[in-house]
């Protein structure tokens, strides 16, 4: 439920860009999702839809891109990608880890009218 | 309409049209507003040294009851002001002003969990010289409100032991972004199938570095672990400026 808020920070996000650099249009919005991020695809791109309608980002296509879970090993230091937050180190079967990417949640990419 | 970009513009074939279609790299955080509303409270925190701790827990865990509880048995010793997050009423709120005056409601309505914003707007009704603790009762969701920062020093995830040993491994990013976790209502164990050693080990796969205290706000059992937790982090903190 908490993807409506998303998806109204990342309007707000979009009209202050718009706004601020003078585009005339934005045709799409890249959002990079962290596998372990707590968002559901289809539940953002819903809240996106009804959000849009009838705004100046109604023809906006919003794109996801789901970004894998890598992390580091802490105690042996192998690089792997980790399936959820609590599986173990694919070497060793330790479960401390310095999460590299999986976490984010971020505009990566917009293409704009200039 | 144009193949490339989808616009409207019909005298333009594929591949020859005169836009100025430009891609746009960034790094920009959905959640950046939040963030730094967030950032700002906890600096405010820091000025006057408040330690400020975020409850996150499934509805009914035990949030309210345990704060109640704090308030009868520290209330004396140091000063607390309270945040209470739920969609609907002040029950909560009409809870804890029993003990105190210092309590603030806010009602997201539809929405599932605090922010940094509600919380910047909820310091503006208490009253904050000389606070020693300002604890903030989530929306009960153990889901949404890990998501979005307030400004605590810390996250702490209650799990009451009714709602099942699997709970961490269900519901792993309150546990992961948490720093303490009390599993509450022990005095009820002998009546549930409750593994806690098992659910122990769950939450530390999630996170080894957790802190865990056992607890029951009924026979008070564990409580003084709770306290103690408490003083710790107070003088900790003080000890830091
Ligand atoms: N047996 C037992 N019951 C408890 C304990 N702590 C809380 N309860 C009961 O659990 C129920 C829910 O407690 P609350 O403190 O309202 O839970 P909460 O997490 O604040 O709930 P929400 O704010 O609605 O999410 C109440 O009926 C409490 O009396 C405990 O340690 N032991
Ligand atoms: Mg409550
Ligand atoms: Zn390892």
């Amino acid at each position: 439920m908490h993807e409506v808020s998303i998806c109204k920070a990342i309007l707000d996000l979009l009209a202050k860009k718009k706004a601020e650099k003078n585009y005339s249009k934005i045709y799409s919005v890249t959002v990079e999702v962290g596998e372990f991020q707590l968002v559901v695809k289809e539940a953002l791109s819903l809240a996106f839809e009804v959000l849009t309608k009838e705004t100046e980002f109604e023809k906006t296509k919003l794109v996801q891109k789901i970004v894998p879970a890598l992390a580091v090993c802490k105690d042996c230091g192998e690089k792997q990608e980790r399936q959820n937050l609590y599986s173990e180190c694919k070497k060793c079967g330790s479960f401390s880890f310095e999460m590299l990417s999986g976490m984010e949640l971020k505009i990566s990419k917009m293409e704009v009218e200039t | 309409m144009c193949k490339t970009c989808g616009c409207e513009d019909k005298n333009f074939a594929v591949g020859n049209h005169e836009h100025h279609h430009e891609e746009i790299l960034s790094e920009e955080k959905v959640l950046d507003f939040n963030d730094k509303l967030a950032e700002e409270n906890a600096k405010f925190f820091r000025q006057k040294n408040i330690l400020c701790f975020n409850f996150l827990s499934s509805p009914g865990s035990g949030k309210t009851t345990l704060l109640e509880a704090t308030l009868r048995e520290l209330g004396n010793y140091f000063k607390f002001g309270l945040v209470e997050g739920d969609q609907q009423t002040d029950f909560d709120a009409q809870r804890l002003k029993k003990f105190t005056g210092n309590v603030v409601q806010i009602n997201t309505n539809k929405g599932c969990h605090l922010d940094a914003h509600q919380v910047q707007h909820a310091l503006d009704n208490l009253d904050l010289e000389n606070l020693d603790f300002l604890l903030v009762e989530n929306v009960g969701n153990l889901v949404c409100p890990s998501m979005f920062e307030l400004g605590e020093q810390k996250k702490i995830v209650i799990l009451s032991v009714t709602e099942g040993d699997d709970k961490p491994l269900k519901y792993p990013n309150a546990f992961f972004e948490s720093e303490l976790a009390i599993i509450s209502k022990t005095d009820l164990l002998p009546y549930v199938d409750f593994n806690v050693y098992k659910c122990i080990e769950f939450i530390k796969r999630i996170n080894p570095k957790m802190e865990i205290i056992l607890l029951s706000t009924k026979s008070m059992e564990g409580f003084d672990d709770w306290k103690d937790w408490l003083i710790e982090q107070k003088q900790n903190f003080t000890n830091k400026f």
